[in-house]
């Protein structure tokens, strides 16, 4: 009895320790955005005197974080829909359709999945200043949804797996063409799996800082998490509070997934990691 | 039924003429869903890929309007015969390592202590583990620039108040150990992910399994080691295969944590896509920037390829 007990505080005791490194700097952080800068530099592992919410104004409107967060979600909202639908169709082709160089193209997409983008990274600074789309959104929107297409790609090739082929030739026989197929029995039976990749095309290119970092150059059109990047301590007065305050701001995207879609966003993923 | 239909319908190149009338179709509507996202990486991924091994056999500037002249290796051991480049292999190889195994143990650990025993409540463990995946990477590195600061940081604090009052080292100033630094933040985000991908695989583990090993009088430990173990191999090797390629290319940890002077101090933090990334958008040296993507898309695809190999070759038989 007194050895289940020990076991028992023995687990607690455990968890708790390995949870600790992984609570606490995200608990300083949140502290410290409702803190004073002087009063971080001084002890800032002291609770501030009061809540200092005015950090939340500055940043948002001083630091112009309104701005940051309007690009990434115009960035984010437009690689969202692309990839929904570009993954959607490349997805069922490959996966439900019979046509010369299928298992080509399927190689081709394995092999970019595997791609890093810094191995072309010049020469796709180059394609971009030749379409004469350098210092703009459209050029990290399109370059964000290619690079990243194959994995949801993937990702949908497995969900259309699992749907029974019957199906299809159930709607075949009642006179569907093969559009009808794909757009009115397969899509709406891949929901879930569309689901999943609209969240994970979202979070990607919200969080995303290479490509941003590479083709933004004007501050204006930086998006949130280049933006928090590029304020880093490097000038004679640090203003580490809008920094705080600003990083929380950028959780939103994620806090949101957390609480309402969190289970079928990893179950969604799973499925297609895989069969990858 | 499909059977049959595959019988009917063979699946080798017939001409367009003696096609049926449903394969016709169905080459019609994949040319029409294949054609857009292909277009679209085309010229992004397979034009620039390409032309990445072609750069790297001449000496350009990533300006002058044409090539330069054809050198061969020339570019690449200009580009390998210096102290960042050494740099940058060993880091990312030890990377590599510490991608694969640490924050995978973490998580599956973490995530069977929380889902395995009677520990309550649960979801405001799987909230602490998940926490730090709130932030992206590069926020999360931004934010351990002040978390590593050696006066008000908050380590370095956390030191102080446990009555350390000497030790105040340098995490990101000390180029002995700013690496491990930077490691540090990559392990303390990518955790949470592993720890997420595993809590959902240990859900989905059939609870009669663990009844019974419980009627067998098994421990904990021979729980963890015979049931759960096994059962998430295959999502384990999905998150070790991600922790791999992103262990490969921290950037996005290395480039808010160490600019200005990226990869520094003295080349301590480099990797090879902060060379990449300095080379072709600060230094103009595009032949070298592609000489590199070509070393650092092998070494990718290799340890990549070795690890599925080796994971297939010691998979269980049943």
């Amino acid at each position: 009895m007194l050895s289940t007990k020990l076991m028992r505080y023995a687990l607690y005791g455990l968890v708790i320790l390995l949870a600790l490194p992984f609570v606490f700097p995200s608990l300083w952080v949140f502290m410290a955005s409702f803190s004073t800068n002087t009063q971080i530099t001084m002890d800032s592992l002291a609770l501030p005197d009061r809540l200092y919410v005015e950090n939340y104004v500055h940043a948002w409107t001083g630091a112009k974080f309104s701005t940051f967060v309007y690009n990434s979600l115009a960035v984010s909202g437009s690689v969202t829909v692309l990839i929904g639908l570009l993954a959607t169709m490349l997805g069922y082709a490959v996966s439900r359709l019979d046509f010369p160089g299928r298992r080509l193209l399927l190689l081709l997409i394995m092999m970019a999945i595997v791609t890093p983008v810094f191995s072309y990274l010049e020469p796709l600074t180059r394609v971009v200043r030749q379409l004469g789309l350098s210092n703009s959104r459209t050029a990290v929107i399109l370059t964000t949804t290619a690079t990243f297409l194959p994995v949801p790609t993937l990702l949908m090739r497995s969900f259309f797996l699992t749907l029974p082929e019957e199906l299809g030739d159930a709607g075949r026989v009642e006179g569907a063409s093969e559009w009808g197929v794909f757009r009115h029995i397969m899509v709406p039976l891949a929901r879930s799996g569309v689901l999943t990749v609209l969240i994970f095309a979202f979070l990607w290119s919200w969080n995303d800082l290479l490509l941003p970092a590479v083709f933004l150059q004007a501050p204006d059109k930086y998006t949130i998490a280049y933006a928090i990047t590029t304020l880093k301590p490097a000038g004679f007065r640090q203003d580490h509070v809008t920094m705080f305050a600003a990083s929380i701001i950028s959780t939103g995207p994620m806090i949101v997934v957390y609480l309402l879609l969190m289970r079928r966003f990893i179950a969604g993923l799973t499925v297609g990691g895989l069969r990858g | 039924m499909s059977a049959l239909a595959s019988k009917l319908h063979p699946r080798p190149l017939e001409s367009w003429r003696s096609a049926s009338s449903k394969t016709r179709e169905q080459w019609l509507l994949a040319a029409v869903l294949v054609a857009p996202a292909l277009i679209m990486m085309g010229i992004f991924v397979f034009y620039p890929a390409t032309q990445t091994i072609g750069l790297s056999f001449y000496k350009w500037d990533g300006i002058s309007p044409d090539m330069g002249d054809f050198v061969g290796f020339k570019t690449f051991t200009r580009a390998t015969d210096n102290y960042p480049f050494s740099q940058a292999i060993k880091n990312s190889l030890l990377w590599g390592v510490v991608g694969l195994f640490v924050p995978t143990i973490i998580g599956l650990v973490a995530a069977a202590l929380v889902e395995d025993t009677n520990l309550r409540p649960k979801p405001l463990f799987r909230f602490a583990f998940f926490v730090p995946y709130f932030f992206s990477m590069a926020v999360a590195a931004a934010l351990f620039t002040r978390v590593y600061d050696p006066s008000y940081g908050m380590i370095n604090q956390v030191i102080h108040a446990l009555g350390f009052t000497d030790v105040k080292p340098q995490w990101l100033g000390d180029g002995r150990i700013a690496i491990y630094a930077a490691m540090g933040v990559f392990v303390w985000h990518e955790t949470a992910f592993c720890y997420i991908v595993f809590t959902a695989a240990i859900q989905q583990i059939d609870r009669s399994l663990y009844d019974a090993a419980k009627v067998d009088g098994a421990s904990e430990v021979q729980v963890f080691r015979y049931i759960t173990i096994p059962s998430v191999r295959d999502v384990a090797t999905f998150v070790m295969t991600i922790m791999l390629i992103v262990g490969l290319t921290p950037f996005a940890v290395v480039f808010p944590l160490t600019t200005p002077g990226l990869g520094g101090p003295y080349y301590s933090t480099e990797i090879l896509p902060t060379l990449i990334f300095k080379k072709a958008r600060m230094g103009y040296n595009a032949s070298e920037a592609a000489a590199l993507g070509v070393i650092l898309l092998l070494l990718v695809i290799g340890i990549v390829s070795v690890f599925l190999w080796l994971r297939e070759r010691t998979a269980p038989k049943d």
